[in-house]
């Protein structure tokens, strides 16, 4: 067996997805220094937003692919009570999580800085469901596609979460940033 | 065929919580795995999926976030310099998701190899783990030079000094953490194995948010160091 075996390669496309999609959003959160900069407490939040993102949509990932490997679930079908109930799981845990982290943060800042900013409540909060509006359909619908063409997601889907989840944590820290 | 189908709609019938024999008789008839039948009953129709899946992963989840804050929390003690210095900045989810991505690979790698039977002796001398490592260590060690170069390209902060520094702090960074992903793994996988309990359930969220949590604690203590 040598070095640069199938594993190798395995691994190596796997990480090459998910650091891709790390320096995407790295590169969008540069966009944003200035809030940054400004706002304090905003980088207690980040490691958990993306953190959470990847923990969600990878138990959601797994479990949707289980159930269409085992037939419980038919590739395509949106309106059953296994599709129905994780999307609705996910969006729950999004928002305590979201919102858990958001305190958090807030408490922090509050020790840290002496500012009560409560505004890092709404702010993960709303980062969170936006992120996960966009990462559901699009981890769901990739997810059946590769099931549907024969791949198996469980060794696609995996890097590609992280690297969506990512991506879209930023684009919904950008989106909270704007309103709140 | 049809009888197994019909076995298996009469499993997914019964209550989440009991076990039962009809599960065992499926299993060894059909030789349909545990895992399998264990998914076909906890999402039958007397089960509810939301409160299911929001009770087993709520703790960990909770955990994980309180980890993540105290990481945060050593992020934000280095805000100006992060800012200042935007390579840093880019390069910090890239190498969160590397190394989170690493801390998953080689648990479900090593929960298979226990669960095969693979694990002879002491795990920090297996071939087969040692051969892991050092794959996952090169691979991760490719990954840190591609986020730097394009780091610093992407943020136009050209100069090889500062080149030089993000390098450095993201090789030392994979350096350490690679080699506490790999004891922690290894160690705790064990244990969960001898308690006769699934490492799979409990390796993957547990060294994915010390993969975290440690790297951005010492990256922070790194760009302390190095800026």
């Amino acid at each position: 067996m040598g070095f640069i075996d199938k594993n190798f390669k395995e691994i190596f496309s796997s990480q090459l997805i998910s650091v891709i999609g790390g320096i995407i959003a790295g590169s969008l959160l540069a966009l944003y220094t200035n809030k940054l900069e400004l706002l304090p407490g905003m980088l207690i939040i980040l490691p958990g937003l993306l953190d959470l993102r990847g923990d969600i949509g990878g138990s959601f990932v797994s479990r949707i692919t289980s159930g269409l490997f085992l037939g419980v679930i038919k590739p395509g079908q949106l309106n059953t009570k296994i599709i129905r109930g994780n999307i609705a799981a996910s969006i729950i845990l999004t928002l305590f999580l979201s919102f858990f982290l958001g305190v958090l943060a807030t408490l922090f800042t509050y020790i840290l800085f002496h500012v009560w900013y409560v505004s890092l409540m709404m702010l993960a909060l709303v980062a969170g469901l936006v992120a996960n509006v966009l990462e559901i359909p699009i981890t769901l619908f990739t997810t059946y596609f590769l099931f549907k063409r024969g791949n198996d997601p469980n060794n696609i889907m995996g890097p590609l979460v992280t690297a969506v989840g990512d991506i879209v944590s930023i684009i919904g820290l950008a989106i909270a940033l704007t309103f709140i | 065929m049809k009888l197994i189908q019909k076995n298996l709609e009469q499993l997914r019938h019964l209550e989440r919580r009991k076990y039962h024999p009809l599960q065992h008789k499926l299993h060894k008839k059909h030789n349909i795995t545990r895992k399998t039948l264990f998914y076909i009953k906890e999402y039958g129709f007397h089960s509810n999926v939301i409160k299911v899946i929001v009770q087993e992963s709520l703790g960990i989840l909770l955990i994980s976030g309180l980890l993540n804050a105290l990481g945060g929390l050593a992020v934000e003690s280095v805000k100006t310099t992060l800012i200042s210095v935007l390579p840093l900045l880019i390069m910090l989810p890239a190498l969160n998701a590397m190394l989170g991505a690493s801390a998953a690979i080689v648990s479900s790698r090593y929960s298979t190899l226990l669960h095969e039977g693979r694990i002879h002796g002491h795990p920090f001398l297996n071939r087969e783990l040692s051969n892991l490592f050092s794959q996952t260590l090169i691979i991760s060690l490719i990954m840190v030079f591609i986020t730097s170069l394009i780091s610093v390209a992407v943020s136009h902060d050209h100069t090889f000094l500062i080149a030089y520094k993000i390098l450095a702090i993201g090789v030392i960074d994979v350096l350490i953490m690679m080699i506490v992903i790999f004891i922690f793994t290894l160690s705790a996988g064990l244990y969960y194995f001898r308690k006769k309990e699934d490492p799979n359930n409990f390796l993957i969220p547990i060294t994915t948010s010390i993969a975290d949590f440690g790297n951005v604690v010492i990256l922070s203590v790194l760009v302390v160091l190095f800026f």
